[in-house]
């Protein structure tokens, strides 16, 4: 019997309110009387015309209001309005909270984009969370080995027997020279490929095809850049590049445009690896990187428990044949021997092995950044905080009217946080000119290729005027609701100023926590910087200085010692050896050797090995510590001589015992004897503990290490490439200094140094504001104690000692408090360094009175100008 | 006399009004209406109508009682004002005039 109810709803819409009775009642009546005429299925058919024969001007215009309210927005004007002259009158308070908040938002875009780009690592694949890369790990003498990379046989024999392998991939990274016409390089970022390496990890092409490009042997893929390196403007696709020293052929089958920056490799040209033919793909040696694409549907965690029945098929049997052990013996490598799964997307942060394409990322660091970009961009909300609640009294009568005026406590919260709000979307505009104006150094010093444009995108001024406003109402937040609770009688009488107690407990806690947060900083500070100062003058067991590497005298070819003899005449040279490994290089051997004892033989150990000649110990100032050098006078040196570093000795487990004379066993069954014992010096980072080497001889070839004497380096360097270019070489000079390479290790301990020095900077700066703004303030108020003071015939440095004194105490205070954090985190900090310094008193005591100075320093001036102030002035003023 | 702001329909409505008084409001002048012509007319029409009509001063109006069938709404009931009385009256005059000026034989081919 009731109308339609839609169409109620529709006239109750658009009908004027105070129509609605009239107009509804008719509806109804007529409906009533209709149905008793028509029946009922007509009567709606025809309400619903009735309803829209309502649709007219008359009735849908609104009767306008005889008392008109404010529109939301007029109130939202006058807070706007409010608040700009509050911060155009507090021009001083006003700059200082806008620059705090502003270096405060600049170092938190600064650092978030860190983070992201951080995050994003190898995301670019289109099937990026199903690529894992294989890895193996080692056990042997009571230490675990973890290598990025398999050996050849690896990732096809697993993709062969599990069928949730969709497909296997291998890289294998090379430096080598290259040649087209008249230009010759040397390419340290090459790699083979197999022919699906490129499409697996969805790099697209500019020319060529991505699917057959790597299938033929000596196919080269290069990049946008290489291409015009070596063609110019030529069209590079089917042209031939001699690689190597024996100027293979390769020919052009594509063009890429560059590896993503946010990939975990980067390689300028990729080379069929089907150029390299593995005749017999073996199982327990290391060097491919190996990707496996997986199902959706495989689980990784299963898929690694399967792996060890691939161990006892591959690896034993080899194992067996190289070491010469037992089939027992042999079977131990199905515990020790492990192939595990490391997701494609976690390499970059996750990943610390000693092996990596290039140096990887830590999720620590990005945790460290985040806490840091937070408690920056807190310290000045801080400071927003503690100005606006000093500054209480001052804004109480405005409280007190607006209250009479009838505004409620939820309008006047709301116009407090307006005005910080306010305020930090003012600071995010001058952050992004700081931005804009540092962004070059973070580059620099973060290590990141990160342009403005980025923070244009629409998604980034989402995200930063979302972070500004979070930040306003943090900010703002307390002032708002302490304003607000002001009583009105109280504010009207002007007798605000009676309980600052509580307030000031407020203040003195925000102060702790600033200088606090800074005082971590610069012990953090003065860590970094006293630990990579020790690592870069650590004695290193060599000699460094003037040590000169050619890493690529095999372009020579057999003329290489006579090379060597040649530079031997010139008389800066002191000495010179044939060897392409020197310490801190990126040549390195290994094996894995055991010692033949008279009883048994002990466990394996894993030893590296450099190849080197009669004068190496000589030319790098390493130290024999027992038996002696190699010596020409014994022929058998030179094929089963060998000698091993004190670690080895350890490891070996011949402490204590005279090592010289007995035999180590390595992997093909080959026995030496160790003829004597150098002093363990450090040929790789100083991050690492020394590890057991071997040094042989033989093999050797292919680079010199020189040590040389001179004051005029650049007349040497001009003299060696002279000499050098007389030899008819097959390529330009390559050489660079142990001692730069060495610095090289350190990169990222200097990066992580700088950022800390940055932030304790930014940290320090905006505390400093913070507190000479609020100690402006305090003083300010005190102006009439220290003129009556005065009279009263206190000395000035009187009254600068009782209005520094509460300051400097909470700087102590913080001083205390931060001191056992900053010990703890920087403690952790160092575990990760083998060799390492002590956390010392005197860094606290350092940083403790640098902060404690620049305290004083911002205090001091308000307090000394007030009390040099005439008592006169300061009394008169009512 | 101005009478040229008086439409049409709005005569009739204003007729309507004086012919129900005092109980005339927009459901009994729709009714009528329709029964009178033989086309429908809706409430809407006629309210709107009215509306016009009280703007000009020809028709008052007031709040009268509820019923049940209005779901307890009250009605508006519109009585016609001395203005518009007058205003009827001249508009009949006219008419008239103009009727008793037609020829006679005229009015009986018509017929």
């Amino acid at each position: 019997m009731t109308p339609p109810r839609l169409a109620d709803r529709l006239l109750n819409w658009f009908c004027a309110p105070h129509l609605r009775e009239e107009v509804l009642g008719d509806l109804h009546e007529r409906y009533a009387r209709r149905i008793e005429r028509v029946g009922e299925t007509k009567a709606r058919r025809r309400y619903w015309l009735d309803v829209l024969a309502y649709v007219r001007p008359e009735f849908i215009r609104r009767r306008p209001l005889e008392f008109t309210n404010p529109r939301p927005t007029d109130m939202i004007r006058n807070y706007v309005k409010i608040a700009w002259r509050n911060l155009m009158l507090n021009k001083a308070f006003t700059a200082i909270n806008m620059m705090g908040l502003a270096i405060g938002l600049a170092s938190f875009m600064l650092i978030a984009v860190f983070v992201y780009t951080e995050l994003r690592y190898d995301n670019y694949p289109s099937d990026a969370s199903n690529i894992y890369r294989v890895q193996v790990s080692v056990a042997g003498n009571g230490d675990v080995a973890v290598y990025p990379n398999v050996d050849a046989g690896v990732g096809e024999g697993i993709q062969r027997t599990f069928p949730e392998v969709k497909a296997a991939t291998r890289f294998l990274p090379v430096s080598d020279y290259i040649q087209y016409k008249n230009n010759q390089f040397k390419e340290l970022h090459l790699a083979f490929a197999d022919s699906n390496f490129l499409s697996l990890f969805s790099i697209p092409f500019s020319k060529g095809n991505a699917a057959t490009a790597l299938i033929a042997p000596n196919s080269i893929v290069i990049s946008t850049e290489f291409a015009r390196k070596y063609f110019g403007d030529e069209d590079p696709i089917g042209k031939t590049l001699a690689v190597g020293t024996q100027r293979a052929a390769f020919t052009v089958t594509g063009i890429i445009d560059k590896v993503p920056d946010n990939s975990h490799f980067h390689a300028d040209a990729f080379l069929s690896l089907s150029s390299r033919h593995i005749a017999n793909p073996t199982w327990s040696n290391i060097g491919f990187f190996t990707y496996l694409a997986l199902n959706d549907k495989a689980d990784p965690k299963k898929l690694e428990a399967k792996f060890p029945q691939l161990v006892a098929k591959y690896v034993v049997p080899e194992v067996q044949r190289d070491m010469g052990v037992s089939l027992a013996e042999a079977q131990k490598s199905v515990e020790t021997f492990r192939f595990s799964l490391q997701p494609l997307t976690d390499i970059h942060l996750y990943s610390n092995t000693k092996y990596e394409l290039e140096p990887n990322g830590d999720i620590k660091y990005v945790y460290i950044f985040s806490a840091l970009a937070l408690f920056i961009l807190l310290l000045a909300c801080i400071n927003f905080t503690n100005l606006s609640t000093a500054q209480a009294a001052k804004r109480s009568r405005e409280v007190g009217i607006r209250k009479v005026m009838g505004s409620i406590k939820n309008q006047i919260v709301f116009q407090f946080l307006t005005e910080s709000v306010l305020l930090t979307f003012l600071a995010m505009v001058c952050a992004y000119g700081l931005v804009f104006l540092l962004l070059p150094y973070f580059n620099q010093v973060a290590n990141k290729q990160i342009s403005f444009s980025f923070f244009l995108s629409y998604q980034a001024i989402l995200a930063l005027l979302l972070a500004s406003f979070l930040a306003g109402i943090l900010a703002g937040i307390y002032p708002a609701f302490f304003l607000s609770s002001f009583s009105i009688i109280k504010t009207l009488k002007g007798a605000f100023f009676g309980k600052g107690s509580q307030k000031k407990s407020l203040h003195s806690g925000l102060i702790v926590f600033q200088f606090s947060i800074s005082t971590i900083l610069l012990i953090a500070t003065i860590v970094v910087y006293k630990q990579l100062q020790y690592m870069q003058t650590k004695k290193l067991g060599y000699d460094k200085d003037q040590v000169i590497a050619l890493p690529d005298t095999r372009l020579l070819g057999d003329k290489q010692l006579a090379f060597k003899d040649q530079l031997l005449q010139n008389s800066h040279v002191v000495a010179a050896s044939l060897s392409r490994y020197t310490p801190g290089g990126t040549m390195m051997d290994g094996t894995q050797i055991y010692p033949k004892n008279e009883t048994s033989n002990g466990t394996e150990i894993h030893a590296n090995i450099f190849h080197v000649d009669y004068d190496y110990l000589r030319t790098l100032g390493i130290q024999v510590v027992q038996g002696r050098n190699f010596s020409r006078d014994f022929p058998t040196d030179s094929i089963s001589g060998v000698l091993i570093n004190e670690s080895a000795v350890h490891e070996l487990g011949w402490k204590g015992t005279n090592p010289i004379g007995k035999s180590v066993v390595r992997s093909g069954n080959h026995e030496y004897k160790v003829i004597g014992v150098v002093r363990d010096f450090n040929y790789v980072s100083v991050k690492q503990k020394v590890s057991p080497l071997m040094l042989m001889m033989g093999r050797n070839a292919g680079g010199i290490v020189l040590k040389i004497k001179t004051t005029d380096v650049a007349g040497f360097l001009a003299d060696l490439k002279t000499q050098w270019e007389a030899f008819n070489p097959n390529g330009p000079l390559e050489y660079h200094f142990l001692d730069d390479q060495f610095a090289n290790f350190y990169a990222s301990e200097q990066q992580t140094q700088r950022l800390f020095s940055a932030f304790a900077l930014l940290a320090v700066i905006i505390a400093s504001l913070g507190l000479f703004a609020l100690s402006a303030f305090v003083i300010e108020q005190r102006t009439k104690e220290v003129g009556i003071r005065k009279v009263m015939g206190a000395s000035v440095p009187g009254i600068v000692q009782l209005l520094v004194k509460d300051f400097v105490r909470l700087v102590l205070i913080a001083v205390v408090i931060a001191s056992p954090i900053a010990w703890y985190t920087m403690h952790h900090w160092l575990q990760d360094f083998a060799y390492r310094i002590d956390v010392e008193w005197w860094m606290f005591a350092l940083s403790g009175l640098m902060a404690l100075s620049i305290a004083l320093l911002t205090v001091s001036y308000q307090s000394i100008k007030a009390a040099l102030m005439n008592p006169v002035k300061s009394l008169r003023s009512e | 006399m101005r009478r040229s702001d008086l439409g049409e329909f709005e005569e009739v409505v204003l007729l309507a009004v004086a012919a129900l008084s005092p109980k005339a409001y927009s459901v009994v002048i729709a009714e009528e209406l329709e029964r009178e012509t033989g086309n429908s007319v809706s409430t809407g029409a006629v309210h709107a109508a009215l509306q016009r009509l009280e703007q000009k001063g020809y028709v008052s109006s007031f709040l009268g009682e509820a019923t049940a069938e209005r779901g307890g709404r009250r009605k508006r009931l519109f009585t016609v004002s001395a203005l518009g009385g007058r205003i009827l009256q001249d508009v009949r005059a006219v008419r008239n005039r103009l009727w008793e000026r037609i020829d006679s034989h005229l009015l009986l081919d018509w017929q």
